[in-house]
């Protein structure tokens, strides 16, 4: 029963994973900002306001439409990771 | 003067110069990004982002690195970009604080142009002469200072490719009072008077400058005769191209030997380790025999890449685009093309993007038609997978037959990528030629920290892509194969009852003309997905199809077994042509701005991939029995 419920989990997560990745660009950008705004709305949990954040934020990054494209890769977008110490 | 600004203010810094000036590398210095840089122009066709903290005072910058321009009247798109975010034309978007206006060292006649327009335009600004290391190397002649005296605004040296090659801009822009912000400005296209004024007075400041060229080595203008000859260039071009196909086979058999035998130990070790059910099969049919298959051709991709990555570094391609400007005016391209297509070798996705710098919109709906036709490294592991299966491993001459049909293959595509311009250039997309004005970079020797970024880069987005598309993808390709159970009373495999089965016999209908079999049809679905994923679903599903007790042999001797060799080319053929990934697609609904483009796109390659596949099948069938 554990097994199942193990597997379940993986195939929906990966499921899932592929359609999002899939979609197209503007799509995902307008669901993640939408998912944003209501994780961060007043009184959510803090853990929902990061997690909604986090999704967003990984959006954006590739809003490139491909991952495979080099000009896409470490675009760093205002307000990612720290910018380096010159 | 202003007062410093605050260390947590960000200051926002704009990258402007002429094409291949080194904005890219001087952005990637200042920020830490590895964005592409090349030889050649034309690579950098967007505005891209990033930040940096200055050393001294803690000064935070916000930097935009530009497409390359002339001069601010554009006449490409990725041009007008620049001149719009300069003059704060871009919704939502104020101009620059500051530009940092780069200038080759070793080309400053065609470069002063746009810092006397800047000037003009009153925009605050240093400039960056990158470099400089190897203009002084040449003996190229300039007094920095008396430059900086003209001109009227900082003048710093920079070698971009080298660690501490950004420390006098840094020190520079450290220096500076932070200026006012700006409004947006305006700017009038100069009459043709206005234009030579200009250059007069940039010919003036470099003779006041002291600014003086050496002559060409001589051995670089032989380099130059030769590879530009009509008949010795196309022979050294196609001798270059011939090699790197050999070197991608013969090089990478010992590492994919390596890869196969680690995948191949991974998923017998799960096998042993876990007990018969559900998890053992998605972890050893699913992931390892589905993911595995695809990452077996790492190596191949690496060398393809080393390649490429050499002759963009060296300034060998525009060479390239000179030669074959000729061949491409022939079918109604544009010699802008060249630059294009050869960044859809890798993906076409960057490919169609580059199209940008193509100023005819006829031209560059036709150049976005063919990228797809142009073989993209996502095609590789499917080509590889298949000639390594059915061709035999022999020499032949001086060559490999191997490497002789993946050369093939990849001229396959560029051949039917120039049928398909001609017939749209004498059709629907009919315009006048268009004559190549192109800039020939200097000779250098390839920057081994470049290289290694880009081969590494390289690694990384194709593990990134296995570990994660990919994958999700043979999960979910192993649940639609697993599931639902067989019937009681089943004497075939699982697969065969399947919910995949069933969609892959359905698919045969359409396919069977072909010589494809079911495994194959549905191994072209998931492949829309990313075209090497094909590769993928056919080790999952002929893991799951092989049953019994035991991990699945390799693909390869799988493939070679089930598969005729009429089957095998006419997959090979399908692959020259076959339908783009959903990405491309995606891309060209976004730069045409019309999903009429990527509708036909799809429609054509489709059409043209079915009736390639169907005549190789039908006449292999017949030759071969």
């Amino acid at each position: 029963m554990l097994e199942a419920i193990v597997v379940g989990l993986i195939v929906l997560a990966a499921a899932l994973y592929a359609t999002w990745t899939l979609l197209p660009a503007a799509v995902r950008l307008r669901l993640a900002q939408r998912a944003g705004d209501w994780g961060r709305r007043p009184g959510r949990a803090g853990w929902l306001q990061r997690a909604s954040t986090a999704v967003e934020t990984a959006a954006r990054k590739r809003a490139g439409a491909c991952s495979d494209c080099s000009a896409v890769q470490a675009t760093r977008q205002r307000g990612d990771d720290p910018p380096p110490q010159r | 003067m202003s007062a410093p600004a605050p260390a947590s203010e960000a200051l926002q810094l704009a990258l402007v110069g002429v094409p291949n000036c080194g904005k890219t590398a001087l952005f990637n210095r200042l920020t830490g990004s590895r964005q592409k840089v090349a030889n050649y122009a034309g690579v950098t066709v967007e505005r891209k982002e990033g930040s940096f903290v200055g050393p001294a005072r803690g000064q935070r910058y916000r930097l935009l690195d530009l497409p390359g321009a002339y001069s601010l009247t554009p006449t490409t798109l990725d041009e007008a970009i620049t001149r719009d975010c300069l003059l704060g034309r871009l919704a939502g978007e104020a101009p620059p604080e500051l530009v940092v206006c780069v200038l080759d060292a070793t080309n400053l006649r065609l470069n002063l142009r746009l810092v006397l327009e800047l000037r003009e335009l009153g925009v605050p600004m240093i400039v960056a002469l990158n470099m400089s290391d190897l203009a002084r190397g040449r003996g190229f002649a300039l007094d920095r200072a008396r430059l900086e005296q003209e001109l009227g605004v900082p003048v710093v040296e920079t070698v971009a490719i080298r660690d501490g090659g950004e420390r006098a801009l840094l020190e520079r822009l450290e220096s500076l009072p932070r200026p006012p912000a700006r409004s947006s400005a305006e700017w009038h296209t100069p009459s043709f008077d206005q234009i030579q004024a200009t250059q007069r007075e940039a010919r003036r400041i470099l003779h006041a400058a002291g600014y003086e060229e050496p002559v060409r080595k001589r051995a670089l203008r032989r380099l130059d005769a030769l590879v530009m000859h009509p008949v010795a260039g196309p022979a050294i071009l196609a001798a270059l191209l011939f090699f790197v196909f050999q070197a991608v086979f013969s090089w990478a058999a010992a590492p994919m030997e390596l890869v196969d035998a680690g995948v191949t130990w991974l998923g017998q070790a799960l096998h042993d380790a876990l007990p018969p059910g559900a998890l053992r099969s998605l972890l050893v049919d699913g992931v390892i025999s589905g993911a595995g298959s695809v990452l077996v051709f790492l190596p191949q991709i690496l060398i393809l890449f080393f390649f490429i990555l050499v002759l963009e570094d060296s300034g060998y391609l525009p060479r390239a685009a000179y030669l074959l400007d000729r061949m491409m005016g022939s079918v109604g391209l544009s010699g802008r093309a060249f630059i294009p297509l050869l960044s859809s070798f890798a993906c076409a996705v960057p490919g169609i993007m580059a199209t940008r710098t193509i100023p005819n919109v006829r031209d560059r709906i036709a150049t976005i038609m063919i990228a797809p036709l142009m073989t993209c490294s996502a095609r590789l592991p499917v080509y590889a997978l298949v000639i390594a299966a059915f061709i035999p491993n022999r020499p032949v001459g001086a060559f490999n037959l191997q490497g002789l049909v993946l050369f093939t293959l990849y001229v396959a595509g560029i051949l039917s990528a120039m049928a398909v311009a001609y017939a749209l250039k004498r059709t629907a997309l009919r315009s006048a030629y268009h004559p190549l004005l192109l800039e020939l970079p200097e000779y250098k020797w390839p920057n081994l920290r470049n290289l290694l970024l880009g081969l590494w880069e390289r690694a990384k987005i194709f593990l990134q892509r296995v570990g994660t598309i990919i994958l999700a993808l043979m999960i979910v390709l192993w649940f639609l194969s697993s599931f639902p159970a067989p019937p009681e009373g089943a004497t075939g495999p699982a697969i065969q009852y399947s919910l995949a089965g069933t969609i892959g016999r359905a698919l045969e209908h359409v396919f069977a003309p072909l010589g494809f079999n079911w495994q194959i049809s549905l191994a072209l679905v998931p492949g829309l997905a990313a075209r090497e994923v094909a590769v993928g679903a056919l080790g999952t599903v002929y893991s799951l199809s092989a049953g019994g007790d035991h991990v699945a042999a390799t693909l390869v001797p799988m493939i070679a077994q089930t598969w005729s060799l009429a089957t095998a080319l006419s997959l090979l053929a399908w692959y020259v042509f076959a339908p783009q990934c959903l990405s491309t697609l995606v891309v060209v609904k976004r730069e045409t701005n019309s999903w009429r483009y990527p509708l036909i796109m799809a429609g054509y390659l489709f059409a043209l991939a079915y009736l390639a596949a169907f005549i190789t099948f039908r006449v292999a069938s017949a030759l071969l029995g």
